[in-house]
């Protein structure tokens, strides 16, 4: 017996395999974009960073958010890592091209800011609120972060001697030993998050602020001293002129100037066409490049300040996020929410390069020497092997994520819907064996008289009567104002069921069943009935019951006894082949009468276009099924050990 | 029993003798013949009309529009008539100056006309007719539905659709398990554990919940559906075309077919398939009954194609409007499946009794 087990479960493993190959297979090909449609394409045009945490726009949340749905299919993954680009290997003639160096890191979360020391050591602040410093080759030397169980990223960090200053979105500016990463100061949060930092000649510490002012920080203790009030809205980028004039611009499209010893506005510009996300001063201290939501980076001459005549480098078609220049101030770095970032020169605006991969909003560049970092919110794509293996696996280990459409996992979904549809199945098929086991016994008894023929005849119209149709006429008829309102056609229970006492919750319970029983019954009536027919008919001709007839024995002895026992086996090993129509049935009648089953949840998963809901139920159902045959196969090999021998 | 008496006499000598089976084949035959007159008897045009001197067949182009699912050759049939003048296409659109025929023959415009029994296209809306009963409403003998089109006329029309569905996505699961049962019962080994592994798992998946994420992943057209359910309904025949040429292939003439040296799809097409395809046409009248029963489902789920006149869709609509007493739109199109089922399932019992080696006589 063991050992037959063991076989049937070994053959099992191709089909296990197909059907998982076969779920993966339907959500791969489903046309179109599995997610787009949940989202649309909608979204602000302006896109503009007023949001939380990180900062990044509505848009880019957007994004994430729907490559984070395609990770839950596992078409997707977060690359969490620092990419480098040689500032020498752009080729001119094929824009597309800029090879990528290396990968740096395989970090926590994903790269937000970055900032690399002479040794060509870097330190990276990620999405997620750590801060890592790693050495050349991309190893990790420590990790730190500003708060325990903090979920605001790190926006923004600047090198302080041989400390580092670490701004988050929750406004704390922190200060880590660059030697060990031991936290030396920290002030305290302001709540909204801090954009930009800019260490002062004296020591001091200027930071950009979402809620619209410019602080300067005390050195040692780090807490905000004065804050710069001018701003209408979030500041969140901030630079020093040579003379020592701090600039800082935000959301509110403006260039202000400040004294930093009294703390006084100096000039304000004109607006510019859109929020600024970065200023970069060039090293020769001549140009100041700004980057702008308006999908361009402007150039402004430092000289003429107060009158704003900037020309601008066009290319990238989303906000440019972040800018940076190149040691000899010819060339410049752009790294846009477009998923790229471009190298420009400078005295042409001519684009020379574009990253091609990225694939993920640039958060930051930085070119130190020959090299070019970046910080992005990367996803990579996974082939389509890793993408079965890991479906594969998930569907083994009954992982299959969260619902899109409530965020719910999706277990927790069929856990809660198939115990209902088990149920009513389990009642449907108690009341299907019961009556129609009985009417074929007697028919095959009987062979040929009255009760046969009318019995086939009157079972087989009832087989043909669409499930759907009989549900409509039932609750036309019996659960409407404008005839009989006998019975409920909604759900299980009445609302309220719960402070009924026992046995009218039993009847109100039963009284919620009778309908959907009834539909899901009456078609099964006709086909076993049939089967339970022919298997007793062929029971009767075997030479044990003639025997048995022939020892004198009274007929109901004969039939009961020695016959009916006998087709009893065989008849009801046929449960496993009911076990595929159960969940594709239930979907009309748990529709109809709003009953929250498997059947309704598929229905309503793939209105919606729940993948993992839609994927989960299909592999469930395929899964039960096998095990229903499986389970017949080793019923019937108990009842007939022939079939081991095979 | 005549000794001479060929398989296809006996079978059919049998079937006549049952019954329920013989009912079954009429009742197939009717909806056959309702089918193919639809157009002639539930159409909003004229069957024959002389407008300006010269006479047109104006529901003869309703063929092309019911029984030809595929929209782009509908269109290349309809410019071929209208560009190129084709018969029998030609002179079914005439040209009414932007009015309908009904419109036309209002005028007085029409000098001769005959018109269908029923003189509503199963499309065509009566906005001055919404929700009519029977009876209510003279011009509509068994009432509208809720955008005011004729019961009586999607009815019939709606027999065009369940003819189609059932013999398109037939004829493709026929085709298909056919092919590989034949392939996996003559080759064997290698070529029918994977073909039988394959037919396993299909089987294995909750057929009409997979038709459903289908249907709403694709464009939940009418050939859509068809193909659907033709390419999700071939394990059956697979299975039985399988068992049977298992048994044929070991007989004797086969084996002296092979050693004549016939190739292999000789021996398979002339010789095996003749002697292992009747149970499939069982199947066939079974299939038929799955496939209308579940475009109806699909209809009534509102996954169907409401340009077609399906029963389901009618039957759908009555159910949203229980509380408004519209009992015709669930009863009429309700019957009509029915009665179809009824059909093809008698039909398909009546031909496997008369198959049934042990009922024979």
């Amino acid at each position: 017996m063991l050992t037959y087990l063991f076989k049937r479960i070994i053959a099992m493993i191709p089909t296990l395999l197909g059907i998982t190959f076969i779920t993966f297979l339907i959500i791969n090909l489903a046309p179109g974009d599995p997610v787009a449609t949940q989202f649309g394409q909608g979204g602000s045009e302006r896109g503009a960073g007023a949001g939380e945490g990180g900062g990044g726009g509505d848009r880019e949340r957007q994004a994430d958010a729907i490559k984070a749905k395609k990770k839950l299919l596992g078409m997707v993954r977060e690359d969490h890592t620092v990419s480098t680009w040689g500032l020498g290997e752009a080729v001119q003639e094929e824009i597309q091209s800029w090879p990528r160096l290396a990968r740096l890191g395989e970090l926590p979360g994903w790269p937000q800011a970055l900032l690399v020391l002479e040794s060509g050591a870097l330190v990276v602040g990620t999405h997620e609120g750590s801060v890592l410093r790693l050495d050349a080759g991309g190893v990790p030397v420590w990790t730190a972060r500003p708060a325990e169980g903090g979920t605001s990223g790190i926006t923004t960090m600047v090198r302080d001697g041989e400390r580092v200053l670490v701004g988050d979105g929750e406004g704390r500016l922190t200060a880590f030993s660059l030697e060990d990463g031991a936290m030396s100061a920290q002030s305290t949060a302001l709540g909204r998050g801090l954009r930009d930092l800019q260490l002062l000649p004296d020591g001091t510490v200027a930071s950009a602020g979402e809620d619209g002012l410019v602080r300067l920080h005390d050195a040692s203790s780090l807490n905000s001293r004065q804050g710069l009030e001018g701003h209408v809205s979030g500041v969140y980028a901030l630079a020093l002129l040579p003379d020592g004039t701090l600039l800082s611009a935000g959301y509110d499209r403006k260039l202000r100037a400040w004294d930093t010893g009294s703390g006084a506005l100096r000039y304000e510009t004109e607006p510019l066409p859109q929020a600024v996300n970065e200023i970069a001063l060039s090293p020769d201290g001549s140009q100041l490049a700004l980057a702008g939501d308006d999908r361009a980076v402007h150039l402004v001459e430092v000289a003429p300040l107060p009158e704003l005549r900037s020309r601008s480098l066009e290319g990238h078609f989303k906000a440019v996020s972040t800018v940076a220049w190149s040691a000899d101030s010819s060339r410049l770095v752009s790294g846009s929410r477009d998923e790229t970032a471009r190298l420009w020169e400078v005295a042409s605006g001519k684009e020379l390069a574009r990253t091609p991969d990225v694939a993920g909003a640039v958060r930051q560049v930085l070119v130190v020497g020959e090299t070019v970092y970046t910080g992005a919110r990367s996803w990579a794509e996974v082939p389509v092997w890793k993408r079965y293996l890991s479906w594969l696996w998930r569907t083994i280990t009954l992982d299959f994520d969260r619902s899109f459409v409530d965020d719910r996992p999706v277990m927790e979904k069929i856990t809660a819907a198939l115990p209902i549809t088990i149920f009513l199945n389990v009642i449907a098929l108690a009341i299907i064996y019961l009556i129609s086991i009985p009417l074929g016994v007697l028919a095959a008894v009987r062979r040929g008289g009255v009760f046969d023929q009318v019995s086939s005849v009157i079972l087989f119209l009832l087989y043909s009567i669409p499930n759907f149709w009989l549900a409509t006429l039932l609750i036309m008829g019996l659960s409407s104002e404008r005839t009989f309102d006998l019975l409920p056609s909604v759900g299980l229970y009445s609302r309220g069921h719960q402070d009924l006492s026992y046995l009218s919750w039993l009847w109100d319970r039963s009284l919620h069943l009778v309908l959907p029983v009834t539909v899901m019954v009456y078609g099964g009536f006709a086909s076993l009935s049939r089967y339970a027919r022919t298997t007793m008919l062929e029971t009767i001709q075997e030479d044990y019951v003639r025997t048995a007839r022939a020892k004198g024995l009274p007929e109901y002895l004969v039939v009961f006894k020695h016959a009916f026992r006998n087709s009893l086996i065989t008849i009801v090993t046929l449960v496993a082949n009911l076990l595929p129509a159960m969940i594709g049935g239930s979907v009309i009648v748990e529709y109809i009468f709003s009953i929250e089953g498997m059947g309704r949840l598929g229905f309503d998963a793939i209105l919606a276009r729940d993948y993992p809901v839609i994927m989960a139920i299909t592999t469930f159902s395929a899964v039960l099924t096998l095990l229903g045959i499986l389970v017949s196969d080793l019923l019937y090999s108990v009842v007939d050990p022939r079939v081991r021998a095979e | 029993m005549k000794p001479s008496e060929s398989y296809g006499a006996r079978i059919w000598r049998k079937l006549k003798g049952h019954h329920s089976g013989m009912a079954g084949l009429v009742i197939v035959v009717l909806l056959a013949l309702s089918s193919f007159s639809a157009p002639l008897v539930a159409n909003d045009k004229p069957i024959v009309a002389s407008y300006r001197g010269s006479l047109y067949f104006p529901a003869l182009a309703t063929y092309v529009d019911s029984w030809v699912p595929w929209q782009s050759l509908r269109y290349e049939l309809k410019s071929l008539e209208l560009t190129e003048g084709w018969f029998p296409l030609s002179g079914h659109y005439a040209v009414l100056e932007g009015r309908s025929w009904k419109e036309a023959r209002a005028a007085g415009e029409l000098s001769l006309d005959l018109w269908p029994l029923i003189e509503w296209s199963p499309t065509q809306f009566d906005r001055d007719s919404l929700k009519k009963k029977p009876g209510e409403d003279p011009e509509h003998l068994l009432g509208t539905d809720d955008q005011g089109r004729d019961v009586l006329s999607r009815l019939l029309h709606g027999t065009v659709v369940a003819m189609l569905v059932g013999v398109i996505a037939m004829s493709i699961s026929s085709a298909i398990g056919i092919t590989l049962g034949l392939a996996a019962g003559f080759f064997g080994k290698g070529i029918d554990l994977v073909l039988s592994r394959i037919t396993e798992i299909v089987m294995c998946f909750p057929v009409f919940f997979l038709i459903i994420a289908v249907i709403a992943f694709l464009e939940p057209s009418i050939v859509n559906i068809m193909m659907v359910l033709g390419f999700v309904g071939w394990t059956r025949i697979f299975r039985l075309v399988r068992g049977e040429v298992l048994k044929v292939r070991s007989l004797d003439y086969v084996a002296a077919a092979q050693a004549l040296g016939l190739p292999a799809w000789r021996v398979m097409v002339r010789h095996v398939l003749p002697n292992a395809i009747s149970p499939v046409f069982v199947a066939i009248a079974f299939g038929v009954a799955n496939a209308v029963l579940a475009e109806t489902s699909l209809s009534f789920l509102g996954f169907g194609d409401t340009s077609v006149p399906s029963w389901g869709e009618t039957v759908m609509q009555g159910r949203s409007y229980v509380s408004q007493g519209l009992w015709h739109l669930t009863i009429f199109p309700g019957l009509a499946i029915f009665v179809t089922l009824t059909g093809f399932n008698l039909l398909g019992q009546g031909l496997r009794d008369a198959m049934d080696p042990k009922l024979r006589d």
